[in-house]
């Protein structure tokens, strides 16, 4: 009966179950990496600059905003990846600000003038009315998700990806991940029956600074036909810039 | 008061022109109210931002309307390594309930105005001083000056409020995925026309974060008033799927009584309900980004009555937005909302033209 159990824990160790998806550890491992490089792309850890988010609904309808974003990944010291972005435009959203450090993203609105954490529900909900949800922000891909290589090609790793978190909205992802420069070049989110109902897109893939960056990040959201394009404005990105770790708390939120 | 304003909107609009940040809105406003007139009127404000130097923002707000011609922001703010330092009149509200917040005393907001999108706080004269520390620590120390103004409710109702001062000192932390703030206030007394609301210490507590299943939103804040031995506490949760949003709030208010027989109606004067326990659930519904439907519910449990509301909001373009809000009250005779019943009627619906630029 010993014997059973530990052969039964070795197996649970070695190739977690997920469905028809089975993933062994090294398999996992040498996606980790993968995922590590992935979040390193572009090789900075603090950047600055201004955006624009265009959605476009399913009738052609676009509305326009425009926001400056403050990033800095985490340290060994301040392990949390850390974001500020404010938005500038238009008039009615002016000094609507989301943070995010780690998983915790608290949202300011101007016009109440208070700061809300958002709770986990709220997360997979739309920012700002875009196509991308408040989640998507404070991805970890090497920490919130663990998969395999379905296809190791000559320029891409294409990967089958699983949220650890079972009550995300999406089932899985599958990831295009460029090898040169280790960008996820595409990434489409599957729901519980396997369809493909969103879709990331980086495009304008530049190198800026010194570091090969994509420009320009879309996410198409295919049931309500709406897409949302993340334009980063190359004259005003900066890379390296000093940035103090209090700048992403609620002071600059309200400021 | 005034002078510091003048001065403040010369320095924002004169001196350092380009680099001021203007904001303006202007309403267009009319309400169908079952037992009043018809009344439509135009309001707005002027929001002027100054903030293009590091140590230093300035902000001011002036609000007008046919009732209303007054500066509710008129504030200077000294940024020093890791303390904010605001002078002049701002708008402090704490809390992290939606529709109703024990602890925001110090210049509290109406109850429903989270439902009015041409709610402009009011500002207070008061110097406050913010610290920041690692991570989400902060540290909040408020003096509020005394306060002296006629408030007109509408053209038949005007209220003479006259607060003393105020101390507050409120504690800010991030403990476990959980915001965690102590509050502390130093209330001076305060009257509103004859009623008088005497001085008290405040003890608050404010929690909000997401419960451990089904991911549910929490939040909580409790306000014990140690010289009168009052409480009041509010419980909400909230819940996202797709795109709706609900909410449910619910509100103890150790001012009030389960008794409808005894409802003390100066509470009302002095910005409170006369109930005891309160649920206030809404729904709220993203239709596309231009657009969105709420539904919400005002029920006093105790007296049975209710009031019914929505909001549907519609951004024509960028800066017109479209908004209705219909309103139905009911209760008996005797009930709280009944008593609104006998001076505004079953009914009101509001259409409001909101223009920003």
């Amino acid at each position: 009966m010993k014997k059973l159990l530990i052969l039964f824990a070795f197996l649970l160790f070695v190739t977690p179950i997920f469905g028809d998806d089975e993933i062994s550890t090294k398999e996992a491992e040498k996606v980790k990496e993968i995922l590590v490089e992935m979040e390193n792309a572009g090789d900075y850890t603090t950047t600055t600059g201004k955006a624009v988010m265009r959605i476009v609904d399913s009738e052609d309808r676009e509305t326009v905003m425009r926001l400056v974003s403050f990033e800095k990944k985490g340290t060994i010291e301040a392990e949390d990846d850390m974001s500020l972005m404010r938005f500038t435009y238009p008039a009615r959203l002016k000094g609507t600000a989301i943070l995010t450090v780690g998983d915790n993203i608290w949202y300011y609105n101007n016009r109440s003038n208070r700061v809300r954490l958002l709770s986990q529900s709220a997360k997979k909900g739309s920012m700002m009315g875009s196509s991308f949800s408040y989640d998507d922000l404070s991805a970890k891909y090497s920490e919130d998700y663990i998969g395999k290589i379905i296809k190791d090609e000559k320029a891409y790793y294409i990967l089958k990806l699983f949220p650890n978190d079972k009550g995300k909205k999406f089932k899985y992802m599958i990831v295009r991940v460029r090898k040169e420069d280790n960008i996820p070049e595409l990434i489409e989110y599957y729901n519980d029956e396997d369809l493909k109902y969103k879709e990331m897109k980086s495009t304008n893939i530049k190198e800026v600074d010194g570091r090969t960056v994509p420009l320009s990040i879309s996410m198409y959201d295919i049931e309500e036909g709406k897409i949302t394009y993340f334009e980063i404005d190359e004259k005003d990105v900066k890379y390296e810039v000093e940035l103090k770790d209090d700048i992403f708390s609620e002071r600059n939120l309200r400021k | 008061m005034k002078k510091l304003a003048i001065f403040l909107l010369v320095l924002l609009t004169c001196v350092p022109a380009f680099a001021v940040d203007i904001t303006s809105t202007v309403i267009l406003d009319g309400s169908v109210v079952d037992r009043q007139n018809f009344v439509p009127q135009v309001s707005g404000d002027i929001w002027a931002k100054y903030s293009d130097l590091a140590f230093l923002t300035a902000d001011f707000d002036y609000q007008f309307g046919r009732e209303v011609s007054k500066i509710n922001v008129a504030q200077i703010k000294f940024i020093v390594s890791d303390f904010d330092v605001v002078v002049g009149r701002q708008q402090i509200g704490w809390g992290s309930g939606y529709v109703l917040n024990p602890i925001d005393i110090i210049n509290s907001r109406p109850i429903g105005s989270v439902f009015d999108p041409s709610f402009i706080r009011d500002g207070r004269d008061a110097v406050s001083v913010s610290g920041y520390f690692l991570g989400q620590s902060k540290v909040e120390m408020i003096y509020a000056g005394p306060l002296s103004e006629v408030k007109a409710y509408d053209a038949s109702t005007e209220i003479d409020q006259r607060f003393n001062e105020d101390f507050a000192v409120k504690v800010k932390d991030n403990f476990a995925d959980f915001d965690v703030a102590g509050v502390f206030i130093n209330k001076g007394e305060r009257s509103y026309s004859a009623n008088i609301e005497p001085s008290d210490r405040v003890l608050g507590l404010e929690i909000s974060g997401t419960l451990p299943f089904n991911e549910l939103g929490f939040w909580m804040e409790t306000a014990h008033y140690t010289e009168t031995g009052k409480d009041e506490y509010l419980l909400g949760t909230d819940y996202y799927f797709g795109d709706y949003h609900t909410t449910v709030e619910y509100y103890k208010n150790g001012f009030g009584t389960a008794d409808k027989t005894v409802y003390d109606a100066n509470l009302l004067f002095r910005g409170r309900l006369m109930g005891s326990d309160y649920l206030i659930p809404t729904l709220s519904y993203t239709v596309d980004e231009r657009l969105t439907l709420t539904g919400f519910s005002f029920w006093n449990i105790n007296d049975g009555g209710t009031s019914f509301g929505g909001v549907i909001d519609y951004f024509y373009n960028d800066n017109v937005e479209l908004i209705l809000m219909p309103l139905i009250i009911s209760g008996s005779d005797d009930s709280e909302m009944g008593q609104q019943v006998a001076v505004i009627g079953n009914y009101v619906a509001q259409f409001m033209v909101r223009c920003v630029f």
